[in-house]
């Protein structure tokens, strides 16, 4: 089982005067966001015991595709905060990319034991699909920094669905996982009552960390790391106690992860900066 | 020994069909949605070829037809890929043999020195204005077996029947360039 020994999260404003200063600008500040949250997150764990280190993100499409951002110069940005920068940065699977990511690196047999995955889910643009959307209600930005030790019965499930209906296959599928692994508490992604209706009627709600949509929004890959946090946070967590965490993307991929959290973890939630404070550093 | 595929749009393989509009196009509406477009524009751009629900169809029938040919000597796939914006991927695309990423050469360095054989795989079909690209596939076999070559190129000639040419002219190209 993945051993989660830290998490942190750390919320963002949208970076509309920043983009005025440029790509490069915005090429540093995301380095040195990501950079100086892994450091946090590590600790005292040596940067060679890591074995995969990557970005996911749900929002940062067009900025790449464009290529107004290229991952190369935020990778070389976030080398002058960290002993270990991120190698790489996956889009592709949206909300549930780190679930892909955990899957990828299971099949890789890294020959170091952490992984770290940065999630993250800025506005860079302060677009206003984004800010709220009929599919999801209002967002959540943040970056989500998470160090998982692997170990050999690390449990991931990723799952594409096969209907329109993408929510309730989900739904239906965490509903098997819940009834194979019944000491499972389950960390579901936030949602707006409207649609998390749907955990009261498919799922046992008992076990569910409770959906915090109306303080953090939707926060996109994030959801579920956040609730573990705050769970540890408030003591709420138990010595054997064990958590599913969560993600489905709004093109119908899901991914379920079983994780402990570490007794002597790092769980931290931070404030964001102001936009002056962002446009000042770049200045 | 690294055999490589690669083949160029000149032409939609999919004219003279109708394309379903796009159900939810991202709105713009106040001064941030502006200015980020105009900040992201590009002054050139290569012929939009496909749609995006194309694009996926496309890149369906790619992954089909590399199964058909090596599906039995290949352990991962190695995709390149851009917007994930547009509708779900192909189920085949999904799958847990094959990994979507935006930059190819550390995941490439870190499938060799896994020992594995993999293909990697660069696309840039262009889908709107914004999208970097020149409609373009590059597909390169790491580790292939003994006899890997020959499989290649009729990897290669499957892949022209999907409409793809040189990036000069003629069909796609099978190279085979000196191993890592």
């Amino acid at each position: 089982m993945y051993l989660l020994e830290a998490a942190v999260y750390k919320r963002t404003v949208a970076w509309s005067a920043l983009v005025l200063h440029g790509s490069n600008a915005v090429a540093d500040r995301l380095g040195a966001l990501l950079g100086r949250q892994i450091e946090i997150a590590l600790g005292d764990i040596p940067a060679q015991s890591v074995g995969l280190n990557m970005v996911v993100s749900t929002m940062l499409d067009v900025p790449f595709t464009s290529q107004w951002l290229r991952w190369p110069a935020i990778a070389s940005a976030a080398r002058k905060h960290t002993r270990s920068a991120p190698q790489n940065i996956v889009t592709a699977y949206e909300c549930a990319s780190w679930g892909y990511v955990l899957r990828y690196a299971k099949n890789c047999a890294p020959t170091a034991p952490y992984i770290v995955i940065s999630i993250l889910d800025l506005n860079i643009f302060g677009l206003s699909y984004w800010r709220n959307n009929s599919m999801w209600g209002d967002s959540g930005f943040g970056l989500t920094t998470i160090v998982l030790r692997c170990s050999q019965d690390d449990f991931i499930h990723c799952q594409t669905s096969k209907s329109a209906n993408a929510f309730g296959e989900f739904c239906v599928d965490l509903r098997t996982v819940m009834t194979v692994k019944k000491d499972l508490r389950v960390c579901a992604p936030y949602f707006p009552p409207n649609i998390a209706t749907l955990y009261d009627r498919l799922l046992p709600s008992e076990r569910l960390l409770t959906n915090r949509n109306a303080d953090y929004g939707h926060s996109f890959g994030s959801d579920p790391w956040i609730a573990l946090i705050e769970h540890r946070q408030r003591g709420l967590d138990g010595p054997s106690d064990h958590y599913l965490a969560t993600s489905i993307a709004l093109s119908g991929y899901w991914c379920f992860a079983e994780v402990e959290i570490a007794d002597a973890g790092r769980f931290i939630i931070s404030e964001a900066e102001s936009e002056d404070e962002l446009v000042e550093a770049a200045a | 020994m690294i055999p490589t595929f690669s083949g160029r749009l000149r032409s939609s393989p999919y004219a003279g069909l109708p394309i379903p509009s796009i159900s939810h196009p991202a709105v713009l509406t106040s001064e941030a949605d502006f200015t980020a477009m105009a900040l992201m524009a590009r002054a050139e751009w290569a012929p939009v070829l496909l749609s995006f629900a194309q694009r996926h169809d496309l890149m369906r029938r790619i992954f089909q037809t590399i199964d058909a040919v090596l599906g039995d000597t290949l352990q991962r796939i190695l995709l390149h890929s851009r917007v994930p914006a547009g509708g779900r991927m192909p189920a085949i695309l999904a799958r847990e043999t094959v990994f979507i990423v935006s930059e190819l050469e550390c995941e490439i360095a870190r499938l060799l020195s896994a020992g594995l054989s993999f293909l990697s795989i660069h696309e840039g079909f262009v889908r709107h204005p914004l999208e970097v690209g020149n409609n373009e596939v590059e597909i390169a076999w790491h580790n292939p077996p003994e006899g890997g070559a020959a499989r290649f190129n009729l990897l290669t000639s499957e892949l022209n029947k999907l409409g793809f040419s040189a990036p000069a002219a003629g069909g796609g190209t099978t190279s085979i360039e000196a191993t890592h």
